[in-house]
């Protein structure tokens, strides 16, 4: 792990991905009970009104429950799912209207690293095919392929043995490092890490860490980085967006939201993570009862409401939706115990 | 110090497979006291699992305990015969596993598993005080033995804090959260009262507010019966938080074990560091996170001496050749490692 640490400088005034009022709802087909009767059918709101810009060259870290909308927001960003409504600028381009040749060609500068590397990767097929593919599919001449794959390897830290070896063949890290080779072989710009390291042990788990680290200071990208695992999200993180029931109920730079997080949620999350420390215990827990609603017709106010711990909490969170509001630089919070709008 | 509620020695778990040998928990010795929770670390396929599934009972083919004892309660397990054991799984001992939904029956429903294991166990104690013909007479068709038993499972779901026990009596584990599911299997492991639980990941699968409500639920429970636990997990944070003592375990071995101060504190062996160093810590950037290079060996080809030496920063020649022996450099600190003393003049952690 020779190269720096040092993160690139973000670039605040060049804006790489914006999001503006994302949605991304999934109609449920009705039981033959329900057609009968003639009911709507119900919708899951997976992603439900999402704001978001991230600068070229920063990690934005998105961290949530399961089921709170995470993976499905970093998809429907990069348009593996087409939104139900809203916007998504790519470097300054509207994406969710591009047709399907010019979104092809966009696809060379937005990837996707997966949680799972047994199921991510096809068993069938050499690491070289799995590496070359989105090559082949950018239209790289066959010819260059090999060296290019032979490159990547050697890049994620992979022996050139490894090119005519199947996955099988190789253990969670190093199936994680052919994901990341996988994703980072056609050139990218942005790339969207989903649950990277979750299912590795410890150990191999800074290995992974690092290395993507090492990319990013190398090959200047910008991460979104989705994880429920926060003291991972806080170690790579220049920003964090939390998420819950398909909305960022907070955003803020990475110290800021750990020496002063103000959603309920968000406190309630950081004090729940067991620390490793076994001076100054025991320390301040708030316990949150039940787990996240459905996100199927989700509460009409503030989808926390039902788990809010809040003295002040009354009927106007129960009804009227909370804004993300700005509660200093780069800090933005929707709650309206906090924002004073109650 | 009184008799310890679990008392493990020279373990040996091995399977015999194809490939060879392989030496799953190869001479782990360890006690667990009463009222006490010890915390078992290490990378998969380190052992851990195999350790709790040999104190069932429950190890798989072609595994089989090979050496050692395992003393609950006075008792040696490996001397029981299946039937006997029977007797003591569910009763004096009982296990919660990472993956709730696999570990319930998904075609029962909730109250079924629930009162399972206390009818098996307790179907003396809940049918009346008659015997034989009377008893039959009085209920014939062991019905209010059946309702007995029901009580005690509401009563239990009632202790995990599950809303409306009586209507997730008879639900079925699909319709139930994770965290649901797992607060069920903590009912069904503790509705016996048994001495020791063994818990392994038993949060793993869980979202963190749901893992602090349950590792809190644990800890009420613990206090409540006074039940001993032992608590496989590979999270240090969990570890710190709700563990006694420690045991780190490598390739199925045990290379450092003692107090939770004396573990986090001044870890002594180089792999407890490595995992130490590795751990992201929250909100603190500036502290670069140091991988353990390489992986776990296979386990049917260790190298000869320590099984760490592959991975080890310290390792030598000495290393490579000779097995070092668990030693105590500390009160109740154990560590295997012949560098130990070395480590400590250098003095990172």
């Amino acid at each position: 792990m020779g190269v720096s640490q040092q993160a690139p400088a973000v670039d605040r005034a060049l804006p790489l991905v914006e999001v503006q009022g994302l949605k991304q709802h999934f109609p449920i087909r009705p039981n033959s009970v329900e057609r009968l009767l003639g009911k709507a059918p119900r919708v899951v709101h997976a992603v439900d009104g999402v704001d978001l810009t991230i600068h070229r060259g920063e990690t934005v870290g998105l961290v949530g429950e399961s089921g709170c909308g995470k993976s499905t927001l970093a998809r429907s960003i990069l348009r593996l799912h087409q939104p139900t409504a809203g916007s998504v600028r790519f470097a300054g381009q509207e994406i969710t209207t591009l047709p399907a040749n010019a979104m092809r060609r966009l696809r060379r500068d937005m990837q996707i690293i997966f949680q799972d590397p047994f199921a991510s990767l096809n068993p069938r097929r050499t690491v070289e095919q799995i590496i070359g593919l989105p090559l082949a599919i950018q239209g790289v001449p066959r010819s260059e392929i090999r060296e290019r794959v032979m490159a990547m390897l050697a890049k994620v830290g992979l022996p050139p043995s490894a090119l005519d070896r199947y996955p099988h063949q190789f253990s969670g890290g190093q199936r994680q490092r052919i994901g990341i080779a996988r994703a980072l072989a056609v050139n990218p710009q942005f790339v969207v890490a989903d649950e990277p390291v979750s299912a590795l042990d410890v150990s191999i788990q800074a290995q992974i860490i690092n290395l993507l680290q090492d990319l990013q200071a190398e090959l200047g990208l910008t991460y979104l980085f989705i994880t429920h695992d926060l003291s991972v999200v806080s170690y790579v993180s220049d920003r964090i967006a939390v998420m819950y029931l398909g909305r960022i109920v907070e955003l803020a730079p990475t110290e800021e939201l750990f020496a002063e997080p103000l959603h309920p949620y968000t406190r309630a999350l950081l004090s729940a993570i067991p620390r490793v420390e076994t001076r100054g215990r025991p320390r301040e827990r708030i316990l949150l009862a039940g787990s996240p609603p459905t996100p199927i017709d989700p509460p009409a106010g503030c989808r926390f409401y039902s788990r809010c711990y809040l003295k002040e909490k009354n009927e106007t969170c129960r009804l009227v939706d909370p804004s993300l509001v700005d509660m200093g630089p780069g800090h933005q919070v929707a709650c309206h115990a906090v924002a004073g709008t109650l | 110090m009184t008799e310890p509620v679990l008392d493990v020695r020279n373990l040996k778990t091995y399977f015999y497979t194809d490939r060879g040998v392989v030496k799953a928990v190869d001479g782990v010795s360890f006690a667990v006291h009463a009222g006490e929770t010890l915390g078992v670390v290490g990378e998969s396929g380190c052992g851990k699992s195999m350790t709790a599934l040999s104190i069932m009972g429950l190890v798989p083919h072609p595994g089989r305990i090979v050496d050692g004892e395992i003393r609950l309660l006075g008792h040696d397990l490996v001397k029981l015969s299946e039937r006997e054991l029977r007797r003591w799984r569910g009763r004096r001992m009982a296990m919660i596993f990472q993956d709730p939904l696999t570990t319930l029956n998904p075609v029962l429903r909730v109250g079924t598993q629930v009162t399972e294991s206390i009818r098996i166990h307790y179907g003396d104690d809940l049918a009346s005080s008659r015997r034989g013909i009377w008893e039959w007479l009085e209920d014939p068709l062991g019905r209010r033995r059946r309702h007995r038993a029901w009580e005690r499972a509401l009563e239990m779901l009632e202790k995990v804090g599950i809303p409306a026990p009586a209507d997730r009596m008879r639900a079925y584990p699909h319709e139930l959260s994770g965290g649901m599911r797992q607060r069920i299997m903590i009912a069904i492991a503790l509705s016996c009262n048994p001495a020791l639980l063994l818990a392994d990941e038993p949060t793993t699968a869980l979202d963190v507010t749901i893992q602090a409500q349950i590792l809190e639920l644990m800890h009420r429970l613990q206090q409540e019966f006074g039940t001993s636990i032992l608590l496989i997990t590979h999270d240090f944070g969990v570890v710190s938080e709700f563990c006694h003592r420690v045991m780190v375990m490598y390739a199925g071995k045990v290379v450092e074990s003692g107090p939770l101060e004396a573990i986090l504190d001044r870890p002594l062996h180089p792999y407890t560091r490595g995992l130490l160093a590795s751990i992201p810590r929250l909100g603190d950037r500036r502290r670069k996170i140091r991988p353990i290079e390489g992986m776990v060996p296979e386990l049917y080809d260790l190298p000869a001496g320590c099984s760490y030496c592959t991975r080890c920063p310290l390792a030598d020649e000495h290393c490579a050749a000779v097995e070092p022996a668990l030693r105590e450099l500390g009160p109740g600190h154990q560590v295997a490692c012949h560098k130990a003393e070395a480590a400590v003049e250098v003095g990172w952690a």
